[in-house]
């Protein structure tokens, strides 16, 4: 597809990226056994710390996963910047504070911990620019900084990308997360999943990124690549250089080459433990079709603790275990129908909230005086949440809970806007369409009923089946933990409690810049789980380098709590402030 | 988007083929068909013998207060070996019938099979020959060494027949199934080649053998053998590229790995087995052998050794001197690489042997057995370690060995039951 429009490239980014899982490498790589690393924290506890998950443990951003920074000639960031992610995530900060390790030495790739990513990055992390068409109303519009088909994205498929993947090839990792992992696949996958997607054709930034192609030789080309994509990209590049030479689909010390089994050999003195996310989110993203997800709660349970023992029989004094939040409140998806105050705009990620705000731009940008431009934004989303909610293939009712997500928002709303431009006094809002045809066009003159659900919206039954499943994969968590005497970060407590408005989360949240934001009329600047404001990264899904750090303090508070001779000074409101002043996903 | 390609792949899915890259026989009755074999007929010969020998009240072996009167012990009288059924106590070579043969013995026979059950079309041929051959000495009547070796040919069930579900290494719910005969039953995609699961077992057996009697109430003695055994077998899978038993699978439990580079069907056995008669008439005879066994060391997947009891009942019919029918029903143990936990097998043998001339053989054999402990049926599952599957290898997951076969035996000696 082309890359040059924000809807599409944001919905590639939630099937490659967010909807992603993990592979792993049957081939052989550099070989390194791995020695007693890293920088001496005063603390024996955490002389060998090591992280297990995802995405989120990676440091992930923005639909990419960098470990250096970059430039692009599109990027609006000061100096054209596409910034690193891994050092700027949860576990770099957490493991910082914890062994008195340098923000520097996190990000050099002669010291740093972390499996640093060579630029341009595995994935297409968005970036800001100023030109990009598409954009309906004047909104933030957003270039991928590269194919994620290119050809760095292609070699990381294979062991021999492995050593011009990674700027530290030979370090001794010991964040071992790969993004788009399913707490199955952390205990389960020996090898990636698939191999690369067919090359990119055309020359960014004008590009084709072609998707698995079902074939009379592939019995499952297309859909069932794409979802596992993302961790068979990333599995070798984090796990490279402690897979076996010799023997496929094993550790250098012979075992299973499992993500799990990689942080066991490393022999963690402490570890973290945050997975279930994407077995969540392939869940939602799939429509509730992805075949091979933990689907209760005994799943779940049985592949963290799984997880959490393999730890602990490897050394680990302490395990930290995080629960997720409610997926459903991060604005990856933007609530339907119609809020019942416009005081739950400033906390909670709305639909007709995101609808006005981005159409009121729109029409100032076009002229109007924003008092008009309000009221006729205002006027526009609510024929658009009427229109989708009297759609009854979506499944969406009124005064109920009902979902678009990220890409459906964009895809609704641009075609919004050209319903608008050819008809502004009475645009016909019916003809918005989010169900693609069979081959996946949107709009699409041959919808296929239903085959936008978790891609593009989630109706009123399947969103509570998500938000069921959410509940239930935490319960299972909490389980695991609570079996295994390891220390539980309640991250869900966290996330609800600034989606909530009140009390203290939100407090903390809200105080990072109090003063009233110039653009949305918000009575702060930073930080919530509003689309863009501030917590999460431009994907919805993955925090900023601000909401990285609220998350590490809750796993230090946590670790601290259980932990007695943890002693992780948390960090401070002024480190916050620091994290805050150069977060580019931030408003400021 | 991710639906539609979700769909596009289910589409496919139908249509696609697999082809099946390394499949490894199980288990089968092997080891406990090996003692069955080695151990049980021999014992019962010699018990047979011994009983014989007691209601001719001809004393064949020392009890307890005998001990250390060697010279009390009184041999049959000439002729007695004409009045047991020749074709299983008249091991050529040997000279005494009244306990264990003594003297040198042997057997040696040639053998040709055929499977039965469902192994789908591609099985469906004569299995290779095999060969059978033993050797023991008979101290005395009632001490004996035997050395053995056997080569057991099958071809399981449910390797080529049947449907499968096809995993994605990792996850835990099906994204298809698989024809494993080819076809499309069930809307399943068909495999388009199948392994060749022909699998030929070798066995050498030493042990020995010590016949004791039990005096028992009315001064009658029970005569009983105890047989310390060793086994060591290894196997040909004609799937293994390496010509041997190595072969890729994925066991169930506790996870799914891959796992390559093990013999599968190599193992080394240790057992105690002791045979006590139960049925003695003028044409019939039966015992019963329990034999505790335990790995000589772990191997693969194996998680334990604790030790495991084999259980073997043999019964045999003699009309006339020159034949003999046999049923031979066993609760047997295997313990594989490929099996995380022993194997429960329940199998039997039902033949008929006829002598031919004064040393020569023939014997017919049906036999069967299948686990109880697991799926009996080979595939139960295949797992694509990579997509696409369609060119990427696809591991098993095995369950146990199902098999059937009748054999057809020609040797000299005294015959032997091949075991499955």
């Amino acid at each position: 597809m082309k890359m040059t429009y924000l809807t599409k490239t944001l919905a590639v980014l939630a099937v490659a990226s967010l909807a992603a899982c993990g592979g792993g490498g049957g081939g052989s790589t550099s070989s390194l056994t791995p020695t007693a690393p890293q920088p001496g924290s005063a603390n024996p506890l955490f002389a060998t710390f090591v992280g297990v998950g995802d995405s989120l443990t990676a440091g992930y951003q923005a639909g990419g996963l960098l470990g250096v920074n970059t430039t692009n000639p599109f990027s609006v960031f000061p100096g054209g910047l596409v910034p690193a992610t891994q050092e700027n995530g949860y576990w770099a900060l957490m493991f910082e504070q914890a062994t008195g390790m340098s923000a520097a030495q996190m990000a050099s790739p002669a010291t740093s911990v972390l499996p640093l990513i060579n630029a341009p990055g595995i994935g297409s992390q968005l970036i800001p620019v100023s030109t990009a068409p598409g954009s309906p109303f004047g909104g933030a519009p957003f270039f991928a900084s590269h194919p994620s088909c290119d050809t760095f994205n292609q070699s990381a498929f294979s062991a021999a990308g492995f050593p011009s993947i990674r700027a530290n090839p030979t370090a001794t990792v010991l964040d071992v997360a790969i993004p788009g992992i399913t707490a199955h696949e952390a205990v389960n996958m020996v090898n990636p999943l698939t191999g690369p997607p067919p090359a990119q054709t055309g020359t960014y930034p004008a590009f084709t990124c072609a998707p698995y192609l079902a074939s009379t030789t592939d019995a499952t080309a297309g859909g069932l690549q794409s979802l596992v994509a993302g961790e068979s990209s990333l599995y070798i590049p984090i796990l490279g250089q402690y897979l076996s030479q010799t023997s496929p689909q094993k550790l250098s010390n012979g075992q299973p080459a499992t993500m799990v089994n990689a942080a066991a050999m490393l022999k963690p003195t402490f570890a973290t433990v945050w997975l279930g996310a994407n077995d969540l989110l392939k869940f939602a993203f799939s429509g509730g079709k992805a075949p091979m997800v933990d689907l209760s709660q005994s799943d779940m349970q049985n592949d963290i603790t799984l997880a959490v023992q393999t730890l602990q029989k490897a050394g680990a004094q302490g395990v930290a275990v995080a629960n997720l939040p409610t997926v459903l409140q991060t604005p990856q998806f933007f609530r339907g129908d119609f809020p019942a105050s416009q005081a739950l705009c400033v906390a909670q990620n709305w639909l007709f909230c995101d609808l006005v705000s981005e159409i009121t731009g729109g029409l100032i940008a076009q002229g109007l005086p924003p008092a008009t431009a309000a009221a006729t934004a205002q006027s526009y989303a609510t024929g658009i949440i009427k229109a989708l909610e009297a759609h009854s293939a979506y499944g969406f009712n009124a005064d109920s809970n009902w979902y678009l997500t990220e890409t459906g928002f964009l895809v609704a709303l641009g075609q919004a806007n050209a319903l608008i431009q050819a008809n502004p006094a009475n645009p016909n809002f019916a003809a918005i369409q989010l169900d693609p045809s069979a081959t996946g066009q949107i709009p699409s003159a041959s919808p296929v009923a239903g085959s936008g659900l978790g891609g593009l919206y989630l109706g009123d039954a399947f969103a509570a089946t998500v938000n069921g499943l959410n509940t239930a994969f935490n319960a299972g968590i909490v389980a695991a933990a609570s079996n295994t005497g390891a220390a539980l970060v309640d991250v869900n407590a966290v996330f609800s409690g600034i989606y909530s408005g009140t009390g203290p989360y939100f407090a903390q949240a809200a105080s990072i810049n109090p003063n009233p934001n110039p653009v949305t009329g918000a009575p702060f600047t930073c930080c919530s789980l509003v689309f863009n404001q501030g917590l999460l990264s431009f994907d919805g899904l993955h925090p900023s380098n601000t909401g990285y750090a609220l998350i590490a303090n809750a796993f230090i508070q946590a670790i601290d709590t259980k932990y007695t001779n943890a002693n992780i000074p948390p960090l401070s409101a002024a480190q916050i402030q620091a994290i805050y002043a150069t977060d580019l996903y931030a408003p400021h | 988007m991710l639906k539609t390609l979700i769909r596009s792949s289910a589409a496919a899915l139908l249509a696609a083929s697999f082809g099946l890259v390394a499949i490894p026989a199980s288990a089968d009755g092997g080891t406990g068909e090996a003692l069955a074999t080695s151990v049980v007929q021999d014992a019962s010969a010699g018990i047979k013998n011994a009983m014989n020998a007691s209601r001719k009240k001809t004393p064949t072996v020392t009890t307890r207060a005998q001990a250390g009167q060697a010279d009390q012990t009184m041999a049959l009288p000439d002729g007695s070996i004409a009045q047991v059924p020749p074709v299983q106590q008249a091991p050529v070579g040997g000279a005494a019938a009244q306990g264990l043969p003594t003297g040198f013995t042997y057997m040696a026979d040639l053998s040709i099979a055929y499977p039965y059950g469902n192994i789908g079309t591609f099985g469906k041929k004569w299995l290779p020959g095999g060969a059978d051959a033993n050797a023991g000495y008979g101290f005395n009547p009632t001490t004996r060494v035997l050395a053995s070796y056997y080569e057991i040919q099958h071809y399981p069930y449910g390797f080529n027949s049947g449907t499968a579900p096809l995993y994605l290494q990792g996850f835990q719910n099906p994204i298809g199934c698989v024809d494993l005969g080819g076809g499309n039953a069930n809307g399943c995609a068909p495999a388009t080649s199948q392994a060749d699961l022909t699998t030929k077992d070798r066995f050498l057996i030493l042990n020995a053998e010590k016949l004791f009697a039990i005096k028992m109430p009315g001064g009658r003695a029970l005569p009983i053998v105890i047989s310390p055994t060793y086994v060591s077998r290894w196997s040909t899978i004609a799937a293994s590229n390496a010509g041997n038993d190595v072969v890729a699978f994925e066991p169930n439990a506790p996870f799914g790995f891959p796992v390559t580079g093990v013999h599968t069907r190599t193992a080394q056995v240790f057992s105690l087995a002791v045979t006590v008669p139960f049925l003695k008439t003028s044409k019939m005879f039966g015992t019963f052998t329990v034999a505790p066994g335990w790995l000589t060391h772990t191997a693969g997947i194996n998680q334990v050794n604790k030790p495991q009891l084999y259980q073997i009942a043999y019964l045999e019919y003699t009309p006339n001197d020159r034949t003999k029918f046999f049923f031979e029903p066993q609760s047997s143990r295997d313990y594989l690489p490929a099996d995380p936990y022993a194997q429960h097998l329940m199998a039997y043998f039902l033949g008929v042997s006829e002598r031919v001339g004064k040393a020569g053989f023939v014997q017919l054999v049906l036999n069967s057995g299948a686990p109880t402990n697991e799926g009996s049926y080979g595939i139960q599952k295949l797992t694509c370690q990579a997509l696409p599957c369609g060119s990427n290898p696809i591991v098993p997951t095995v369950g146990g060995l199902k098999a059937t076969q009748i054999q057809l035996q020609f040797g000299i000696g005294s015959p032997s039951v091949i075991p499955i």
